[in-house]
């Protein structure tokens, strides 16, 4: 604080000196007009507390923590894995495609070389079907359009005939295989959607690891050594009473069932039967049991059973005996039940269909699968490995590279019998039984002329925005590795520049 | 340094009295052949009483100006030529023992008067100084005086290697053309010497890997072995076999000598023979495991990719066949463009929605009651 004294001075200085002084004080400005405040006691804040530590030493900054204030309402359970899960079929904001064809009956039976790049629609009451057996997926691109369809390859042609000849007793024992995203699981689609047209009952497994990862609970069937999954049995039925409501709506008990724990009133549909073993998992598997023996039984529609995911079954599951044994996948009730007619075992007295597609993303190695798919390929193509090679297949448009292919050993793989590797120690010895007399469906990639019939039906319903000429439809393919489905669309249907 | 030589060699030239004929004619080179000018880097060792000698009748010399030195040298020269005129051998004698002077004169202390001999320096830090001694300014220096003070030790590095590159050329030129003597031509082995011996030398250098033998043999040159025999010995050799060069590679060296280690292969491949010959158990039915070997993948070219003319050309009419398909498309309107299907859609669908709408009096509650408007 300066001393109103004058330093130089030695002379006091008189009142007249001081209060000139304070009067020039007042003239001038302050240089804020904040009252300053001293010793004010500082109030304790919420964010933070300024600790005055002792002298000498640093300030510190103790921050209180705050309770999270829990906003809005939280998800029910089961909500989230809803909206996981979820599948939207269609979008309104597609355009409806002009002069689509629908799926019918009498087409599955006819469907001829002409249907070949044709994007064929699902009715409503398929889709419906379909939906409840989970048919579709969440990561498919069925939210794109207007109404769910699907496109006719040559191999669709080739599966809807096998559906016509399997209407006959015996079946069809099939194995969808193919590199990944070249249209397996939309293959099997297109079988059920070909089987509940024409009348078929459709049951579906839609992802076999949730039968082989332990995620259910399971219990040891009394008298065997199988094992029954109760909850997931239970949700089964629930699936399989939506699909076939249709069908099992009109057939009624017609035998006695003498291993259902509960008495059964003798004159109830078959859907009735469902919902009996669906609210109780007790005795879901019993159920499902009596109505396999039901729908199998005279003068009853073919059944088609269909499962994704075949290497999960061909080894062994996660679950354990009680002894802490590794249980194996097949011997889980309803797996058993499947590659009882798959491998031909047993055989469906009304015609029907075992369709099995193999998973190539993220699937673990089973090599007894790998080794009976390569054998069922030798099978039918009289010894021979047709392998897809890198150029493609193009049947209508080259068929020189085909010839060449056949004709040239170099490009061949080596080893053109598949034999078992004598040393190798993962085969499997019952999924080597189970898989022996399997049929082969090998998956590739599309021909020009389905890839442009993809990319039209892309176009005309809104969602691609080019021209569909020979230019961008071999572009798109050739960038597709050769017309791999999954790839065009990555190509050109999510990834919209 | 060099310089000086060659001024000193051309002026001692110079100076010569004896006929040219004489001294240019080709001398015998004799055992000791001097053919080097190099002096060979001895160690100051005062005992030994001829070079201290030597030494000291230089020194005696120090003082003076070079070319009263050079005259000194000529004159001894002179007069060693009159003494033996044609002995070749003391001419190249007295030659060298000039060059000899020489180079120890180089080596002295420069003969700088009233100065300290050697300034410590970074360059002949360790070396010992005189600094202790006392200096003698005619010139007459220690015995203890090194060598070193006249070159730095980089200089004298220098000088080393020179002589170690000569050392080799000198290896090079003179004793390597021996070795075409020791030379034995290449016998390929015969039908009867099916194992092959690989040895290592470390160039005498000790080494731990220099006892080891690799020995490899293929088993179809293997004589006297039927196939099922050679098939077991396919199997016994496990994952020394290499499928696709049939051949079977063993190493050795688990004792200290070469001999040990050859001898203990030779007993093994013995060993496998006998036991491949064995009848008792001929291993028909165990299949040979072959999964130590990876095959390599060797990719061959697709014949029907080369792009030959003809290939071009249908290559063409193919495209030539895309393009008048797809013009065909467009005017029969079958070409579909997703852009203008949209505007279409978009157009269709606001025709559609774009009728007039109707107007309709606003009422507050019940329908139809008209509500005066104030004006």
């Amino acid at each position: 604080m300066a001393s109103p004294a004058c330093w130089k001075c030695l002379s006091r200085p008189s009142p007249l000196q001081m209060t000139s002084q304070i009067q020039l004080r007042s003239a001038t400005a302050a240089f804020s007009t904040t009252t300053p405040v001293f010793n004010v006691v500082k109030k304790k804040t919420a964010a933070g507390k300024l600790i005055q530590s002792k002298a000498g030493q640093a300030k510190t900054l103790r921050l209180k923590k705050k309770a999270p204030v829990k906003m809005g309402k939280p998800p029910a359970p089961g909500e989230r894995k809803a909206m996981r899960k979820r599948v939207v079929l269609s979008n309104t904001n597609a355009l409806a495609v002009p002069g689509m064809q629908d799926l019918k009956k009498d087409i599955v039976g006819n469907l001829g070389k002409e249907f070949v790049g044709r994007v064929l629609g699902i009715e409503g009451k398929t889709v419906d079907a379909l939906r409840a057996a989970e048919a579709f997926k969440p990561h498919q691109s069925w939210c794109f359009f207007r109404r769910p369809g699907i496109l006719i390859r040559e191999e669709t042609i080739v599966l809807g005939e096998k559906i016509i000849d399997a209407e006959k007793e015996g079946g069809l024992k099939l194995v969808l295989d193919g590199d990944r995203v070249t249209g397996k699981s939309l293959m099997l689609v297109s079988a059920l959607a070909m089987a509940h047209v024409r009348g078929w009952i459709v049951l579906n497994v839609p992802e076999a690891q949730e039968l082989t990862n332990a995620v259910t609970d399971y219990a040891a069937i009394e008298g065997s050594k199988l094992y029954s999954q109760n909850t997931y049995t239970a949700s089964w039925l629930t699936a399989i009473a939506k699909t076939n409501a249709a069908i099992l709506d009109k057939l009624k008990l017609t035998q006695e069932h003498p291993e259902v724990p509960i008495p059964l009133p003798a004159d109830i549909t078959l859907t009735r039967l469902c919902e009996l073993g669906a609210r109780d998992p007790e005795i879901s598997w019993p159920i499902l049991q009596a109505l396999w023996k039901e729908m199998t039984a005279n003068g009853r529609p073919p059944i088609i059973m269909a499962l994704d995911g075949l290497q999960y079954i061909s080894q062994d599951s996660l679950y354990r005996t009680p002894d802490f044994k590794p249980i194996h996948s097949h011997d889980l009730a309803i797996v058993d039940h499947f590659l009882a007619y798959l491998s031909g075992e047993k055989t469906f007295p009304n015609g029907g269909a075992a369709i099995a597609a193999t998973s190539r993303s993220h699937a673990p190695t089973s090599k007894s699968m790998e080794l009976a798919i390569r054998k069922s390929q030798e099978r039918q193509f009289g010894g021979r490995v047709i392998e897809r090679d890198t150029w493609g297949r193009e049947r209508y448009d080259d068929i020189r590279a085909i010839e060449a292919f056949r004709n040239d050993e170099n490009l061949r793989s080596i080893e053109v019998f598949a034999e078992r590797d004598p040393w190798e120690k993962n085969y499997d010895a019952r999924s080597d039984r189970a898989l022996a007399k399997i049929e082969t469906m090998k998956l590739a990639g599309l021909s020009r002329i389905e890839a442009r019939g993809l990319m039209e039906y892309w176009a005309q319903s809104g969602l691609l925005r080019k021209q569909v000429d020979e230019k961008i439809v071999t572009e798109k393919w050739t960038l597709a590795g050769n017309g791999v489905v999954g790839e065009i669309e990555r190509g050109a249907l999510h990834m919209r520049i | 340094m060099s310089t000086l030589l060659h001024g000193l060699r051309c002026t001692a030239r110079k100076l010569r009295s004896t006929p040219i004929v004489q001294r240019c004619s080709t001398k015998p080179i004799g055992m000791r052949r001097p053919f080097s000018t190099t002096i060979p880097m001895q160690d100051h060792e005062p005992e030994d009483a001829n070079l201290s000698f030597a030494r000291k009748k230089t020194h005696s010399h120090g003082g003076r100006r070079l070319e009263e030195e050079m005259e000194m040298m000529f004159e001894e020269q002179q007069h060693d030529e009159l003494a033996d005129e044609d002995d070749a051998m003391n001419q190249i004698e007295n030659l060298m023992g000039d060059w000899d002077e020489e180079f120890e004169k180089l080596s002295e202390p420069p003969p700088e008067r009233g100065k300290k001999s050697v300034v410590d320096t970074f360059h002949n830090y360790g070396e010992p100084n005189d600094e202790d001694e006392p200096m003698e300014l005619d010139g007459e220096a220690n015995e203890s005086s090194d060598l070193y003070d006249n070159l730095s030790v980089l200089a004298h590095g220098e000088l080393q290697q020179h002589q170690e590159i000569r050392h080799y050329a000198r290896l090079a030129a003179w004793d390597m053309p021996m070795l075409s003597k020791l030379a034995k031509p290449f016998e390929a082995p015969t039908l009867d010497m099916p194992l092959r011996f690989r040895y290592t030398t470390y160039m005498g250098e000790a080494h731990p890997a220099e006892k080891k033998i690799v020995m490899e043999f293929c088993i179809s040159d293997m004589p006297g072995l039927t196939q099922v025999q050679k098939d077991k010995l396919k199997k016994l050799a496990g994952v020394r076999y290499n499928p696709e060069s049939d051949i079977v590679k063993m190493s050795c060296e688990m004792y200290e000598s070469q001999a040990q280690n050859k001898r203990y292969l030779g007993d093994r491949v013995d060993e496998l023979v006998k036991e491949a010959k064995d009848p008792k158990e001929t291993f028909e039915d165990i299949p040979l495991n072959l999964k130590h070997h990876h095959f390599k993948t060797r990719p061959k070219w697709p014949k029907h990719w080369t792009l030959t003319p003809e290939r071009k050309a249908e290559l063409a009419a193919y495209r030539q066949t895309s393009v008048s398909s797809d013009q065909q498309k467009m005017l029969d309107g079958l070409l579909i463009d997703g852009n203008t299907t949209i505007t279409e859609a978009i157009q269709q669908k606001s025709a559609s929605t774009s009728a007039v709408p109707e107007m309709v009096m606003a009422s507050r509650g019940k329908p139809g009651r008209v509500v005066s408007v104030k004006r």
